[in-house]
């Protein structure tokens, strides 16, 4: 992996010596069950609560300091929606908040037989866009797509179980899953990219 | 810069009392001024853009320079155009923030010769025009442009004017957002917000009211074109994804015709004397507008003094401008891919600015999204109607306090890392305000410092990037190569403008700038211009110093005294006794009329109120995360 995955979880953000308390779980902050489905509507609705409270916006007038809070607030409310909206940064966050990071740097994918079909997908990929053949990159995005659901199920199971075990190999897996969907992820942009140039 | 505003402290004020604000629309060709009148009920907001005199409501963007300065704007500077071309400034928005390197045609511009001629000012100056009054940068030529319009609001809303919202692209990146905005200090304008245009006009329209919405504004002005997508919510206005070119508009399509006719004829821009290409362009021009309604116009226009007079019709002009159109129809779809959409789901496309009159504009434009494009409210004052009804909403005189404006970053941001890549920190289409951190490392054993190289833009190269500016974080104890651990921090305001700072995380060692392009100027610079554009004595300088202190030292009295009264609870004695004597202390150093001592007070009272800030701040978020309405606990 060429780029790594950024940190997802916030620290406190400080303003010299006064310090704002940031809802550091972004499901917590966004009044959402913490599990991996979410509902986005409901997330979109607070979403907009929260901005509408703390936008910069809703400070002018206010003492400068508030106003500078206010931004930061904004900031850190933008981050947690991004977080919560995007399956991978979300299933990230979850590990996050029981103390499991991911070294995307470190860490390996040791299933060969999904790792054969990375590959399989990068060569149709390639075969497909160097003939321009709109179509059968539509069917390896199809394909693509649907890998991509299954292992965000497969995550959804398995992170119920991790309150209740403190099984390595749980984590590991789950760790596994998240590389997997970074990999699915970058898959589907570049299959989107490629059929979008062609549409032109 | 404050204008003044003179009460009582602690005074409220009287019921359907509004503050005067205003919205411009700081156009390439033209600007316009709006403001929202109120009736007596409180209840009518009746948005309006402001004519001048005569009754024109909009005011060519140029500026005519005699040996004092800048003696007139608007119609009046444009009349004189081809008689003095070199001293006429036009279409300079196209130049704000940017350096020589970035304009493609320059031929319209009478480039000072210093800009162009040292290597080293090349690559960092922003462009400067060469005038009877000196050179003048596009920054200059703007403020005049913005004290003109704001000149003509006090005089028809009658009283000072306590703020402005000022519209830029929405593809403006963060040099030439910061050129604006320094153009807005240097005209002595409060500047409330800096909104993109495209956000704007969805606002004028209102098209919020409708249940959850998406809709795609279409912006394409005389010299820059900008299309977002919004989802439009009970007052929300989110911004899902923007993209454009800051360099596309209808001059271009006035360039194409002068192109084709400079052609038919078999000649060249440069055998045309400069009073010549002016008049050539404005006919261009012209005829560009006539054949909206006609289908088919000459052009008269001399070349070295040779008369010639040449047939267009629409088809033609249509071929011409073809390629133009097709490039805008394709931004539409790559930001359509961005936010994950198709042409289909979009409720709404409304067409902003002037060049949207063009036929086959709207006729591409349809074809796309398969509707008809909305051009109810005017595409010429829709921008500044919006930017009045932002302004409005955010002076809190309009009861549809609802309206929030939610903007993205049009372009990434990132630093340059080893090998000449660049590593995208905040992306774009990110939503605004934005703070995000990375880390970085050395990579030398023993290296004590880190040239940290500030870029915008898309591509992975450095040099494919705009360059925003560059600093160091210095005194990194010596480590082996990697154990430094510097954390780089991108801060975005809601005005779309940059802010970094780096921090060694084990020795706590910081380093932060306010982001000050490259192509932008210094703040002596500016401090410089504004005391040369000054046209009062020292002794007056030095009132208006006085009197705007005293404003700000007021205002901050008001906005604390106000907070107190809703949360003075927050507080221990010790910390609201020393609020308190800092506000006497305060109002009493108002008395002494001596700006220095005024200015430390306030410093010491805005310091003193830091905590109770993040205290008031901190009870907010506790109360939102209960879920109950913040319109209780923040007045």
């Amino acid at each position: 992996m060429r780029r790594k995955l950024h940190r997802l979880i916030n620290r406190t953000i400080e303003s010299k010596t006064h310090t704002v308390k940031l809802e550091k779980n972004f499901f917590k902050l966004f009044e959402l069950p913490q599990q991996f489905d979410t509902d986005s509507v409901a997330m979109k609705r607070r979403f907009r609560v929260l901005q509408r409270n703390f936008h910069p916006d809703r400070y002018i007038g206010k003492p400068p300091q508030e106003h500078r809070l206010a931004v930061q607030l904004s900031a850190h409310i933008n981050t947690a929606f991004a977080t919560l909206s995007d399956p991978v940064k979300r299933a990230e966050h979850l590990l996050n908040l029981q103390g499991i990071e991911i070294d995307h740097q470190q860490s390996t994918i040791k299933d060969n037989v999904f790792l054969l079909k990375q590959m399989e997908f990068r060569e149709a990929l390639e075969q497909a866009a160097f003939e321009k053949d709109r179509l059968a990159l539509s069917n390896i995005l199809t394909e693509v797509s649907d890998d991509f659901k299954v292992c965000q199920i497969e995550f959804a199971k398995k992170i119920v179980n991790l309150n209740s075990t403190e099984s390595q190999s749980l984590t590991d897996s789950l760790c596994n899953e998240v590389s997997k969907m970074y990999f699915y992820q970058s898959l589907s942009n570049e299959l989107n990219t490629n059929i979008r140039l062609l549409s032109q | 810069m404050a204008i003044l505003k003179i009460s009582e402290p602690g005074q409220s004020p009287l019921p359907h009392q509004f503050k005067k604000v205003i919205g411009i629309d700081l156009g390439t060709t033209n600007s316009l001024v709006a403001a929202v009148s109120h009736d007596g009920s409180g209840e009518g907001e009746f948005p309006a853009v402001l004519n001048d005199l005569e009754g024109r409501a909009m005011l060519p963007s140029v500026v005519h320079y005699g040996i004092d300065g800048a003696d007139c704007v608007g119609h009046e500077a444009m009349a004189l155009a081809a008689q003095d071309p070199f001293n006429t400034l036009a279409s300079f928005k196209r130049l704000m923030g940017r350096g020589i390197d970035d304009i493609d045609d320059l031929q319209q511009f009478n480039v000072a010769n210093d800009t162009v001629s040292t290597d080293q000012k090349k690559s960092t100056a922003m462009i400067r025009l060469a005038t009877v009054a000196g050179d003048i940068t596009p920054l200059e030529a703007s403020a005049e442009i913005l004290k003109s319009l704001f000149n003509r609001a006090q005089a028809r809303l009658g009283g000072p004017i306590e703020g402005a919202v000022i519209t830029v692209p929405a593809y403006f990146d963060d040099a030439q957002r910061q050129a604006t905005k320094d153009a807005a200090s240097l005209a002595g304008l409060k500047l409330l917000r800096l909104i993109n245009e495209p956000t704007a006009a969805a606002v004028a329209y209102g098209l919020d009211k409708a249940d959850d919405r998406l809709v795609v504004i279409y912006d394409l002005g005389g010299g820059t074109f900008d299309v977002s997508i919004l989802q439009l919510s009970d007052g929300v206005f989110e911004v899902l994804a923007t993209s454009g070119n800051s360099s596309l508009g209808g001059d271009d399509f006035d360039l194409a015709i002068v192109q084709w006719a400079l052609t038919q004829v078999g000649c060249v821009a440069d055998d045309l004397s400069p009073s010549e290409y002016r008049r050539l362009l404005a006919s261009a021009r012209a005829v560009k507008q006539q054949l909206t309604e006609s289908e088919a116009k000459s052009i008269d226009f001399t070349c070295a003094n040779e008369r010639h007079q040449l047939n267009l019709s629409r088809d033609q002009f249509n071929a011409l401008i073809t390629p133009l159109v097709n490039t805008t129809v394709e931004v539409c779809r790559s930001s359509l891919h961005d936010a994950g959409l198709t042409p289909a789901e979009i409720a709404d496309v409304v067409l902003v600015g002037g060049s949207t009159r063009v036929p086959l504009v709207q006729e591409r434009v349809a074809e796309l999204f398969q509707q008809k494009p909305k051009v109810d409210v005017d595409p010429d004052k829709v921008v500044a109607l919006g930017a009045a009804i932002q302004a409005d909403v955010l002076i809190g005189n309009s009861s549809n306090a609802d309206l929030l404006l939610l903007d993205v970053t049009p372009l990434s941001l990132g630093i340059e890392t080893m090998g000449g890549l660049v590593e995208k920190i905040i992306h774009r289409n990110t939503s605004i305000p934005s703070s995000r951190g990375q880390e970085f490392t050395t990579y030398k054993d023993g290296q004590t410092a880190l040239a940290i190289h500030v870029l915008q833009g898309e591509r992975d190269l450095v040099a494919d990037c705009r360059s925003l500016a560059r600093f160091e974080l210095r005194g990194i104890p010596p480590m082996v190569a990697g154990a430094a651990r510097i954390e780089v921090t991108f801060k975005v305001d809601a005005d779309g403008l940059l802010e970094v700072s780096a921090q060694e995380i084990i020795t706590g060692i910081t380093a932060n700038i306010q982001v000050k392009p490259s192509y932008g100027l210094a703040d002596n610079e500016i401090a410089e211009m504004l005391k040369a554009s000054y046209s009062y004595a020292e002794q007056d300088r030095d009132a208006r110093m006085l009197a705007e202190q005293k404003v700000e030292a007021i205002g901050l009295i008001d906005a604390v005294k106000a907070a107190l009264l809703v949360d003075a609870d927050l507080l221990d004695e010790q910390q609201l006794g020393d609020i308190r004597q800092s506000i006497e202390t305060l109002l009493l150093d108002i008395d002494t009329n001596n700006t220095l001592i005024i200015s430390q007070s306030v410093a010491i009272l805005g310091r003193e109120t830091e905590s109770f800030a993040a205290l008031r701040m901190d009870q907010s978020i506790r109360t939102a995360l209960q879920g109950k309405n913040l319109d209780d606990v923040v007045e």
